[in-house]
């Protein structure tokens, strides 16, 4: 038994390790919009992508769908995690960041690189729609 | 009769293997690893044969309890262990429909799932809470058959059996194989949330099962698999992996308007709700296959 734990946990190590020293790991593909809404629709059944904002490092989009529905896209190891939000979206900026609350706290809040200007017009804008949903 | 370990026996093997994956993947090979998602995946797996040691001893009490009323004494026979096998392999595959089919079994399973990534080290991404999810009653008929040894032993085969198909590196074994056994190519299809792919290929060891109930579907080479689970966790942390979808059922159920309700929390299809605000996969099915026919009428019109 002590041998088998013991073995397993070399084992463990050594994968992981094996893993990230030969960096296997390959970055997620880019996101840019239509990538941002394809993979909205493929995820969150019956989504339909009207528009998207996409953070300028590539690092997350939050895509408007129709019938107010919402997809917010962070990237997640070599790939992208996704969440269907409904309104209101919470949101604030941050200097050049809009961040994005996805209302769960295992998938965390999402950082959009999209400047400070953009960043307070969208924040408004999502604002006034939460209003009308409130 | 005193039986190897084959679990036991295999893990040096395990560990050879996905050394070898990840030097294929290195050099060029087809796969993907991602360490922190191999560091999660190899967790849940180390600490789930720590909680089969913790509740074993009561499932093997329970083995026993039942095969004094064994209604069959088969011996030990080499077709009796064929036949224990292909009986085992059965019941592994009603529990593993039912643990997509109902959502109390399906919150242990879903770890097993919950990668976005397919290689060998996702096939030891395993839960820590199947006791709680009643996953071993599956098996309990066969007690009634077999000798309690005999069938530990076949579904300690079958789990070794299932470690290598989980991999990209296999593309399609030769066609004889594929059409009676459980293969790589079969089990991606299990692992991937493409809505054509979804509640497909349930088989452990031998796909015949999957072909014999009607839940059947080969891979195919214009539709690549997309991993993971419809609502991909998005966090490598073991202890969301390990208990988010039994913390959904608590949620749901303190929050469900009727008991009703609290029970279908329970035991209906994962994203059932109440007022069907979520999406199983039937809905999910229903609207690409809607998606689809529009997109395949567009050009006409």
């Amino acid at each position: 038994m002590l041998a088998q734990t013991l073995i397993s946990i070399g084992g463990i190590a050594l994968v992981v390790v094996l893993a990230r020293w030969l960096g296997v790991r390959r970055p997620a593909a880019s996101l840019d919009a239509k990538a941002a809404a394809d993979l909205a629709e493929f995820t969150l059944a019956g989504f339909v992508a009207d528009d998207v904002v996409l953070g300028a490092d590539g690092g997350g989009a939050l895509v408007s769908g129709q019938g107010g529905r919402f997809a917010l896209i962070k990237p997640h190891g070599s790939h992208w995690a996704v969440r269907g939000l409904a309104p209101p979206v919470a949101v604030t900026v941050e200097s050049a960041d809009l961040i994005v609350e996805s209302g769960d706290p295992m998938f965390g809040p999402v950082r959009l690189r999209i400047g400070a200007e953009a960043g307070e017009m969208l924040a408004a804008r999502l604002r006034a729609e939460a209003g009308r949903h409130t | 009769m005193k039986l190897p370990d084959p679990v036991a026996l295999a893990i040096p093997a395990f560990i050879l293997l996905m050394v070898a994956e990840v030097l294929w993947v290195r050099f060029g090979g087809r796969g993907e690893y991602e360490w922190r998602d191999t560091a999660t995946s190899l967790v849940m797996g180390f600490g789930s044969t720590i909680a089969s040691v913790i509740t074993g001893g009561a499932v093997i009490a329970a083995a026993y309890w039942l095969h004094q009323f064994a209604f069959l004494d088969l011996g030990w026979h080499w077709w009796v262990f064929a036949l224990c096998i292909l009986a085992d392999d059965l019941a592994y595959y009603v529990f593993h429909r039912s643990a997509h089919r109902v959502r109390w079994f399906w919150a242990a399973h879903v770890i097993h799932h919950s990668s976005q990534h397919y290689n060998l080290s996702t096939a030891l991404r395993q839960t820590w809470t199947g006791f709680i999810a009643l996953g071993f009653i599956f098996r309990m008929p066969l007690f009634l058959v077999f000798d309690p040894a005999m069938v530990l032993f076949a579904s300690a085969i079958n789990l070794v059996y299932q470690f290598w198909i989980h991999t990209e590196v296999v593309g399609r074994m030769p066609r004889w194989f594929e059409a009676v056994m459980n293969t790589p190519s079969h089990h991606r299809v299990h692992h991937a949330t493409n809505p054509r792919y979804l509640d497909k290929n349930y088989a452990g060891m031998f796909i015949i099962w999957d072909k014999m109930f009607g839940t059947f579907e080969p891979e195919r080479d214009d539709e690549p698999c997309r991993y993971g689970i419809v609502k991909n966790l998005g966090s490598f942390n073991v202890l969301w992996t390990a208990f988010h979808e039994w913390i959904g059922i608590a949620k749901d159920v303190w929050h469900a308007p009727t008991w009703r309700a609290r029970w279908n929390y329970m035991v209906k299809p994962p994203g059932w709700s109440h007022d069907g605000s979520r999406d199983t996969s039937e809905t999910i099915k229903a609207r690409w296959a809607e998606r689809q026919a529009r997109l395949a009428a567009e050009p006409a019109e």
